[in-house]
């Protein structure tokens, strides 16, 4: 059962990082044909800022979906030193439902903001889009990050049950950054 | 975050829990949380909220989202509207959210880190220790003050003084030990990290802007001297200690040939600060620049990233981005609260009571912040403590920009310090010496660090001098 959940999350996964990396050649390739137009007197494109801007709220939002199913948000971790890898998983579990209730919560709530916007909502200003559709990875992203947690919790309740937990110590970094 | 790939199972853990020493400290939680409530009611709970979630291993968006929502949640009944579900709470959040898509400076963040992983994935360690031993090796304490440099370029690239520890450390540590003997090695090396951090690209000014809307140029050229006096602290105290050690013979050939292996790697740093000091280009272009650059340099003309590690590599990157974005988002939104309930008001009026000159306010900062460095790590400290700090610092006359400067370099330095500070961790399990050895190798440095942190703090012009020459403001 765990097996089939995640790999459905990897699979996900990998759907997200493949959204993530066009766009980040995007941001990248966007900015430098204006810089670049610039240069030979062209005017360069009008709507260029305001996609680049948008990508990045997207980029950001998948980056932190995709730091969710890698165990990689940013924590405070006093206290594990002294904990056993079962305490941690236990742990684990508590505050990862603490989380999930929130973004679920954020989630229903952004939602909601997003039909407010497509009934009274602007259209950008110079995109022809409605704002609504660009943020409209909000609530998408939440939800992510909610889905992503429930695996997790999964993967920690079976942990804590089969003493399987050596996935605690982090992925094999090495040759990595961060 | 940054200790998963240098820390085993065994390292990060311990075999049997601890109950005794976890135990106190969430009991002690706890404690906060009803001695508070007992004194401003429900609101007073919330730090004991944020403490113990982030005691458990809570995800700091998670903690400062939740303090968030239940923030606007208590605020609630003085409105008008009823609200049946708390929807107006979770609103108040979304709304920081959409309103992030219109702050400039957050464009620079993503693509600043990029350039930063895409340049130290590459081998670019090994070419910045040879430059900065051929180019300062026959000065002495050569060797100790070509780490310096070179640790301080590193920090900068990668903006974060755990990975320098581990890159550049790995390389000159068995030299500095030869020559220094190892509580000098050790000491040097964990302190090494906290500088550097300061110069363009590394991400904590860049969010300290965000937070304190700041001009981020500004901050970067601000932290130019500091940056220097912290450097020179350090270099200075090497050669002192170095002074009778054998001398390398300056040698212009390996120099040359050094420069003509690194100087393209080492010049991002100057090149950005450049073109940043000239005021031609915003952050955000500059980043775009600064990414196009580190391309060219290493998958082109170096060849040590290959095309098919570039997915993994942004992809990490826009982890880590990722992860402190949404840490921001919660804590711009948090803030947002405790302005509605002119907390930072309240807080000023009550540290007036108690101090009433800026030098006393600013030597109490440096203690808190040094103690907050101590156990948080950088970027989560910086998007707590400005908003704050911001508002009280202000009513002491003090410049957001010189704040921007004392906080990065402050905890910096409370990485370093025990008994909590990260990169003793670090250390200790890097160089397989035991986190006592490490406390006591890093001490004269740290007292170092902390003469040139008190130096900044007094001293503001170092800040403000060079932002008023360039005139970028």
């Amino acid at each position: 059962m765990l097996k089939h959940l995640q790999r459905l999350d990897r699979g996900l996964a990998t759907v997200e990082k493949g959204l993530m990396l066009l766009m980040v050649a995007a941001i990248v390739l966007l900015p430098l044909a204006q810089i670049v137009l610039r240069m030979v007197g062209h005017g360069g494109f009008a709507w260029g800022h305001e996609v680049v801007r948008t990508l990045m709220l997207w980029i950001a939002f998948l980056g932190a979906s995709i730091a969710t199913v890698e165990r990689r948000h940013i924590t405070i971790d006093l206290v594990d030193r002294n904990l056993s890898p079962r305490a941690k998983a236990g742990f684990n579990v508590v505050v990862q439902l603490v989380a999930l209730t929130l973004v679920g919560y954020l989630g229903w709530i952004g939602k909601l903001y997003i039909e407010t916007q497509k009934e009274f909502g602007d259209a950008s200003a110079i995109l022809d889009i409605p704002v609504w559709q660009a943020q409209i990875i909000i609530p998408a992203a939440l939800v992510l990050i909610g889905w992503h947690f429930v695996v997790l919790i999964a993967q920690d309740v079976h942990g804590i049950v089969t003493g399987e937990l050596e996935y605690l110590a982090g992925p094999d970094t090495e040759g990595r950054l961060y | 975050m940054e200790a998963a790939g240098v820390l085993t199972m065994e390292e990060r853990f311990a075999a049997e829990t601890r109950w005794s020493r976890v135990a106190p400290s969430l009991l002690a939680a706890v404690a906060l949380g009803v001695a508070g409530w007992f004194k401003f009611g429900w609101a007073g709970v919330l730090p004991a909220v944020f403490l113990l979630l982030a005691l458990l291993g809570e995800a700091l968006f998670a903690t400062l989202g939740l303090l968030a929502v239940l923030g606007f949640a208590y605020i609630q009944p003085f409105d008008l509207m009823p609200d049946e579900w708390g929807v107006a709470a979770g609103t108040q959040v979304i709304l920081e959210m959409v309103e992030l898509t219109n702050s400039p400076v957050l464009l620079a963040i993503p693509l600043f880190t990029l350039a930063g992983a895409i340049m130290t994935h590459g081998g670019i360690s090994r070419r910045l220790v040879r430059v900065m031993r051929a180019s300062m090796g026959w000065l002495p304490g050569g060797v100790a003050i070509a780490t310096i440099v070179a640790c301080a370029f590193f920090a900068a690239l990668s903006g974060s003084s755990a990975v320098t520890i581990i890159a550049v450390g790995g390389m000159l540590a068995p030299n500095l030990e030869r020559d220094y003997g190892r509580p000098f090695s050790l000491g040097l090396l964990t302190s090494c990290g906290a500088i550097g951090i300061l110069a363009p690209p590394s991400l904590p000014l860049i969010i300290y802007g965000v937070f304190a809307e700041v001009d981020v140029n500004s901050l970067f050229v601000a932290g130019f001297i500091p940056g220097v006096i912290t450097i020179g602290f350090l270099a200075v105290y090497s050669s002192l200690r170095g002074w009778k050690l054998p001398r390398q013979a300056f040698d212009a050939g390996e120099l040359w040939a050094a420069c003509k292996e690194g100087a393209l790697a080492l010049a991002l740093p100057p090149l950005l600060f450049g073109v940043i000091f000239s005021g031609l280009v915003t952050p955000a272009e500059a980043s775009v620049l600064a990414v196009v650059y580190a391309l060219v340099v290493e998958v082109v003309i170096h060849r040590e990233v290959t095309l098919k590690q570039l997915p993994q590599v942004t992809i990490d990157t826009m982890m880590l981005v990722g992860s402190i974005l949404i840490i921001l988002l919660m804590a711009l939104a948090f803030s947002a609260f405790l302005k509605a309930e002119q907390v930072p008001q309240q807080a000023t009026a009550m540290i007036q009571d108690v101090i009433s000159t800026k030098i006393g306010f600013l030597l109490a900062l440096n203690v808190l912040l040094l103690v907050v460095g101590c156990v948080m790590d950088i970027f989560s400290a910086i998007v707590v403590m400005t908003p704050l700090v911001l508002p009280i610092a202000t009513a002491f006359g003090v410049d957001p920009i010189h704040l921007g400067i004392i906080m990065v370099v402050n905890l910096e330095l409370g990485f370093a310090t025990p008994p909590f500070g990260i990169n003793l961790f670090i250390s200790s399990a890097f160089f397989r010496r035991p986190v006592a050895e490490i406390f006591k190798a890093t001490l004269p440095f740290l007292g170092l660090l902390l003469v040139a942190l008190l130096m900044i703090t007094w001293w503001e012009s170092l800040s403000l001098w060079l932002v008023g020459v360039s005139g970028i403001q």
